[in-house]
């Protein structure tokens, strides 16, 4: 019983851990990895860097998201958002 | 008592040194902190726009007391990404005192650029801008401990009603070299030895090729960049925790235009509804009313007329002088014949401006001389370059870069790239191409100007071959709107299908071409907020300035060429040999070959040819379709060349001749 508690868990958690494109609307994210070279720099600079707590206010029709970090929003295109790793929460 | 005389004596001499020696202020912020605000309240009137040496982005020059005031682009960080960081790099590096401009309500995303900035061991001194809007939102950030903890001297304004400007005085006297954290200046102490300033050592560190390579030195792998960066952002988010207090969540203003303008279901609406306030005013106020006044009025009746009755004195002129009416019939008309010039015939001439004098009057002058033709002809290279230029494009320049300040300063812009990017994306671009594109309706001279502000080459090519192949500028949508206005739907529907197929096809083809990756969408969202008008009508003037200080010469070059074209028969030979193609392909009457050949001028001449010939409605199709994709207009293909290079240019120019009479011939073909 315990076994398959954990497994649901792991499963789960592992469910949890995806790509920004595939965030729904409305939804609360950790990032956990950035694409590297010098988009990860630009990343950094505008205020996103690994470990930051998101909200994405926006999924558009096509992909493209729009985050939002306290005060300030951010949109990501869809071919960028596929190499930002995340890991979705229920809360901030 | 004497040494105190002598310290006296060269006080004054002390204090001209360090004014001469300290002048140059450099302003530096994030996009949309209100740093032109805070440079138009410096500067007062007096400024002066240029191009930065090497480079095409322009820079903002003005004078504050004994300062030398540079504004620069907005920017998240000092480096080299684009072109605008590399100006606003090397100013700084250039400057003495460093004031940088925060937008409070975006303090974790803004301090990066002030860390930095005082990592370079600039004097620096910070303006905290919007500081009432922090009040309204329920924000309390302590100034005191911020400016501890940075080392450097803070001040807060608001700069829409200048509130805490008159602090900026002290800021800039106070301007100080702040707090360096120990990881970063251990490091930097190893160039002092190679006699590399501090500024520019962090910026080799950070792996900026361009100044390493200056002080020949091996780039530093992209990971010391990252590890700089990591660790300076876990720096702005522990200061932020600590000075920044948010007394309820309540203050938080719905941003509901922001939303709307984001989402396609609603922010189509919005779109369509702007762009026909956006047609209101430029294709029928501006266009349409002011163009007509200035470039008929003031252009063509009192510049050129003057100018050439001036000239006709002197040399070989025949005036045909016509009265007309409201309705342009024309009531009455007179011949002139100087062959010795006027002056050599008081009394005629004297008949001449008696006549002309009437308010109605329209004089058209033929010169004779090869010479005095090429520089005040029909194409004179003097007149009818200034006419174009100051009276017709000038305003036109000055409408479109009005709505786009306004645009731009509310905050649509962004979320307009936002919301059409996933379009773009399936052209090899992203969101923010709308902007030249946009632009391109307008005018395309400017439209190539900025595709500047794409992220590659990749993307800078296939929106300048976008521009130039199917975008009509305001002056050719103006006479295709009425050479469509009275055919009926069934044109107008063929019109659209096809030049929204030659674009698809166009794009398309092009971003499976041309090498290279395109760039992906990352832009910050400001707030949308009503702009001030003031600094929209400085923007405007200061960018239709820059813009004609930039496409004039060249386009007096371009009028040069087609003036030694006309004078040496090569035009005539061009429009004999077009001749063919114009009747059996196109199936237009011969005539039309001539408008296709004033194309190359103006884009409205090329259309406009075609209002004196009797042309059937599917004539009329074809007609504007090829027009329409014919070449642009000699000031943007001069402006194309010197943005793109010549084999670029000339490739994309000669495609328009090529897709034009092709795509035109096809569809006459079918529909004629």
């Amino acid at each position: 019983m315990f076994l398959v508690n954990a497994i649901i868990l792991i499963v789960k958690e592992i469910k949890m851990d995806k790509t920004l494109d595939k965030i729904s609307q409305g939804k609360f994210l950790k990032i956990t990895k950035l694409p590297t070279g010098d988009i990860k720099s630009q990343l950094i600079r505008l205020g996103l860097s690994e470990g930051d707590k998101l909200k994405c206010t926006h999924k558009l029709p096509g992909g493209t998201i729009v985050v939002k970090k306290n005060r300030q929003e951010i949109a990501i295109g869809f071919d960028l958002a596929k190499k930002i790793k995340i890991h979705e929460l229920n809360e901030l | 008592m004497k040494s105190d005389e002598i310290k006296d004596e060269l006080k004054p001499i002390n204090n001209f040194i360090k004014q001469n020696k300290q002048n140059k202020i450099v302003l530096v912020g994030n996009p949309n902190v209100g740093k032109s605000c805070i440079f138009n309240y410096l500067s007062g009137m007096y400024v002066d726009v240029s191009n930065f040496p090497g480079t095409t982005v322009s820079i903002t020059k003005g004078k504050y007391k004994d300062y030398d005031v540079y504004d620069t682009p907005g920017i998240y960080g000092v480096g080299s990404f684009n072109d605008e960081e590399k100006v606003a790099r090397d100013i700084i590096l250039d400057g003495d005192i460093v004031i940088n401009v925060v937008n409070s309500l975006n303090l974790e995303r803004d301090l990066f650029l002030t860390l930095q900035l005082i990592e370079m061991g600039k004097k620096v001194g910070v303006i905290l801008n919007f500081s009432d809007e922090i009040k309204k939102r329920k924000i309390k950030i302590n100034v005191q401990e911020l400016s501890k903890i940075l080392g450097v001297e803070i001040i807060e304004t608001t700069a829409i009603d200048k509130k805490g400007f008159d602090k900026i005085d002290h800021l800039i006297e106070n301007a100080r070299v702040g707090n360096q954290p120990d990881e970063i200046s251990s490091i930097i102490k190893n160039f002092a030895s190679q006699n590399i300033p501090q500024a520019q050592a962090l910026l080799i560190l950070e792996g900026d090729s361009n100044i390493s390579s200056k002080y020949k030195i091996e780039k530093i792998p992209i990971e010391q960049r990252e590890n700089i960066y990591i660790t300076r952002r876990n720096r702005v988010n522990e200061i932020v925790s600590q000075i920044e207090y948010e007394d309820s969540t309540k203050g938080e203003i719905f941003n509901w235009l922001g939303k709307i303008s984001i989402n396609p279901i609603t922010g189509i609406p919005l779109l369509v509804m702007i762009l026909t306030l956006v047609y209101f005013f430029i294709g029928n106020f501006v266009s349409q009313k002011v163009v007509n006044y200035t470039e008929n009025k003031i252009g063509k009746g009192i510049f050129e007329y003057y100018t050439k009755s001036f000239i006709s004195r002197y040399t070989n002129t025949e005036i045909l002088t016509q009265l007309v009416d409201e309705n342009k019939n024309v009531i009455d008309e007179k011949l002139f014949q100087f062959p010795d010039g006027s002056n050599s015939n008081p009394k005629l001439k004297e008949e001449f401006e008696k006549f002309s004098s009437h308010n109605n009057s329209i004089s058209n002058f033929t010169f004779f001389n090869p010479y005095v033709k090429l520089f005040f002809g029909e194409f004179g290279v003097i007149t009818m370059t200034i006419t174009y230029l100051l009276f017709l494009l000038f305003p036109l320049v000055i409408g479109f870069y009005l709505v786009m300040a306004f645009l731009e300063d509310s905050g649509y812009l962004p979320r307009l790239a936002t919301m059409l990017d996933r379009a773009f994306n399936k052209i090899g671009l992203n969101g923010r191409a709308v902007i030249p594109i946009m632009l391109g309706f307008g005018c395309i001279t400017m439209a190539n100007i900025t595709t500047r502000l794409l992220g590659s080459e990749k993307e800078k090519s296939i929106v300048t071959a976008i521009l130039q192949f199917v975008i009509p500028c305001s002056a050719q949508l103006a006479v295709i709107a009425v050479l469509l206005s009275g055919a009926g739907l069934k044109p107008m529907l063929i019109f659209i299908t096809v030049i929204g197929s030659v674009l698809i096809l166009l794009s398309t083809i092009l971003n499976k071409l041309l090498p290279g990756e395109s760039s992906p969408l990352l832009i910050d969202l400001p707030i949308m907020r009503f702009p001030r008008l003031s600094n929209i009508f400085k923007k405007t003037f200061y960018r239709s300035w820059g813009f004609m200080k930039e496409a004039g010469f060249w386009f007096f070059i371009g009028a040069l060429g087609v003036g030694i074209l006309d004078l040496t028969g090569l035009l005539k030979l061009w429009q004999d040999f077009l001749n063919p193609l114009t009747v059996h392909w196109l199936k237009l009457p011969k005539e039309a070959s001539t408008a296709f050949v004033m194309g190359m001028v103006r884009r409205d001449f090329g259309a406009a040819g075609l209002f004196d010939l009797k042309l059937s409605t599917m004539q009329i199709t074809v007609a504007i379709i090829t027009i329409t994709l014919f070449v642009p207009c000699i000031a943007s293909f001069v402006v194309m060349l010197k943005e793109r290079g010549l084999k670029e240019g000339l490739i994309i120019w000669l495609g328009t001749w090529v897709t034009a009479f092709f795509i035109g011939g096809l569809v006459a073909q079918i529909i004629i």
